[in-house]
């Protein structure tokens, strides 16, 4: 009886995730139970960051099931909705969402509800700001190749420099999805430390004068102005890209939602209920698809070194081209605001307030640099766009 | 490599054009919308001077909101001018004329004041 009982709970133990799990599961066990707590504790980009976090924990724990990659990758290289229907686990079925491209625009379409593009109109030149910070992108896009990327990793390893959480997976998505896991973490990651890794970057390329330049107040923007602008956008990209038009479309959606004043209702579900549930939803699978097999080689540690660089060449393209504008304008524009471009809103335009008050108390950039960084967002779809139409 | 040399490049170079091409676009197109605000309100913003909005226009609502003929404590006008230009750093393109003045009631401890706004200032 005695005996019996002993052999049970051996055979339990030895079936048991303990006994079984390789340890590179415990590795990667390991590595979730820290960025949850940078999550929590150092609150790095924590809404994206948790959920992400705990699904790379979920994925890893051996023997869940919870997520099947093998029922992504087919011969054909179309996904088999019956298969997964009948051996996917919970997590395979949200990830569907993040298959498809369906989550990054809707969170798009909640990000437009939420933003305010009147900095922007009120000064339309900060648009080049936002399309210098994407030189990020390119530039890594050249580096990842030059490290032995296929052009698809290194389009989905560049997007990184786009400092945009959704437009990177989107991408990534398409392109290279077996490389998802390590493109969002870096990404989400390095936008936390925005605030770390671009002062040292802006310091380096402006001069204490340039610094101090305090910029003239912005004019009104009008609400039709900000009715059409949406509009206008939405025509004018998607006609010229129509590859970013999933992600342009969404976020211009939200901004007419916001700025109609007319469907109050949605434009509240839009930049709460709907970008929260959905957040949720891709957080945990995009965290999902970091299996040990899949995360723990070279490539991570790669795309991790790389995406370091296009967060520093977006930052560097940002201010070199605000210099520019410096000169150009007879020092009316000040460089500093030129950093916002890699879109990270409002991370970003803060850090560009905070360097710029650092040098002269009495100046004011939150709201200047807040034009680069919606424009950030724009050209980031936009270098989205290239990337995919070009590489996919 | 030299075709990887070529895909980079050309990748690249075919971005950023395409990147700032819409974007220049979208900026000639946005310069023009101050076109669409009504009239009235374009020949009103043209009539005034840039500088204007920085001068800060407080109503006198002293005496139940009875303006007072004459302002009579030259002195305090010309103090809260001396504040306010201190604080602007005495830049030269702000020019500050103070037309009336009006005590707001302290609702809060001073010390809660400086708190709030010290918390502000760390969030920017």
């Amino acid at each position: 009886m005695f005996t019996d009982f002993l052999n049970t709970i051996k055979e339990l133990a030895l079936s048991s995730g303990y006994a079984k799990g390789s340890p590179l599961q415990f590795l990667m066990i390991g590595i979730a139970c820290f960025l949850i707590y940078l999550a929590i504790v150092k609150q790095y980009e924590p809404l994206l960051l948790l959920p992400i976090s705990f699904g790379v924990l979920l994925t890893n724990l051996p023997f869940a099931n919870l997520y099947h990659p093998e029922l992504f990758i087919t011969s054909s290289g179309h996904i088999d909705i019956q298969n997964i229907v009948e051996h996917g686990g919970l997590l395979d079925f949200l990830y569907l969402g993040v298959k498809l491209g369906i989550y990054p625009p809707l969170i798009f379409l909640g990000i437009g509800a939420m933003t305010d593009f009147g900095p922007l109109l009120a000064n339309p030149k900060s648009l080049l700001l936002g399309a210098a910070a994407q030189l990020g992108i390119f530039m890594t896009f050249i580096g990842a190749l030059f490290f032995g990327y296929t052009p698809q990793e290194a389009g989905s390893i560049g997007i990184i420099g786009g400092a945009d959480g959704p437009t990177a997976i989107f991408v990534t998505s398409k392109l290279a999805p077996h490389l998802l896991g390590p493109i969002a973490i870096a990404a989400y990651s390095y936008m936390a430390l925005v605030p770390l890794i671009q002062p040292p970057i802006m310091k380096l390329l402006t001069t204490k004068k340039e610094r101090q330049v305090v910029m003239q107040q912005l004019r009104p923007v009008s609400k039709l102005e900000k009715v059409v602008f949406p509009i206008s956008v939405t025509i004018l990209v998607s006609l010229f890209l129509p590859d970013a038009t999933p992600l342009v479309g969404m976020l211009m959606l939200g901004n007419l939602f916001r700025e109609s004043g007319v469907v109050e209702r949605i434009n509240k579900t839009a930049q709460n209920e709907l970008i929260n549930i959905i957040t949720i939803f891709l957080g945990v699978t995009v965290g999902a698809t970091a299996k040990a097999e899949y995360f723990l080689n070279t490539k991570t540690l790669g795309i991790i070194a790389l995406g370091l660089i296009a967060f520093s060449f977006g930052t560097a393209g940002g201010v070199i081209f605000g210099k520019i504008m410096y000169y150009a304008t007879g020092g009316k524009v000040n460089p500093l605001i030129g950093s916002a471009g890699v879109s990270a809103v409002p991370m970003a335009a803060r850090v560009s307030q905070k360097v710029g008050q650092k040098e002269n108390p009495a100046n004011f950039l939150l709201m200047h640099a807040m034009g680069p960084n919606v424009a950030g967002v724009i050209g980031s779809a936009i270098a989205a766009g290239v990337l995919l139409s070009v590489l996919q | 490599m030299n075709e990887t040399i070529s895909l980079g490049l050309n990748m690249t170079f075919v971005g950023i054009v395409v990147v700032f091409a819409s974007l220049i676009i979208l900026c000639i197109i946005i310069s023009f919308f101050p076109i669409l605000n009504p009239k009235k309100t374009r020949t009103s913003a043209k009539s005034e001077p840039a500088n204007i909005s920085s001068i800060p226009q407080v109503k006198d609502t002293r005496n139940n909101g009875v303006p007072e003929g004459d302002l009579s404590d030259d002195s305090l006008v010309a103090v809260l001018t001396a504040a306010v230009l201190a604080s602007m750093r005495n830049r030269p393109d702000v020019k500050i004329r103070v037309t009336s003045f009006k005590r707001i009631e302290q609702t809060s401890p001073v010390w809660n004041t400086t708190g709030r706004k010290e918390y502000i200032a760390n969030k920017l």
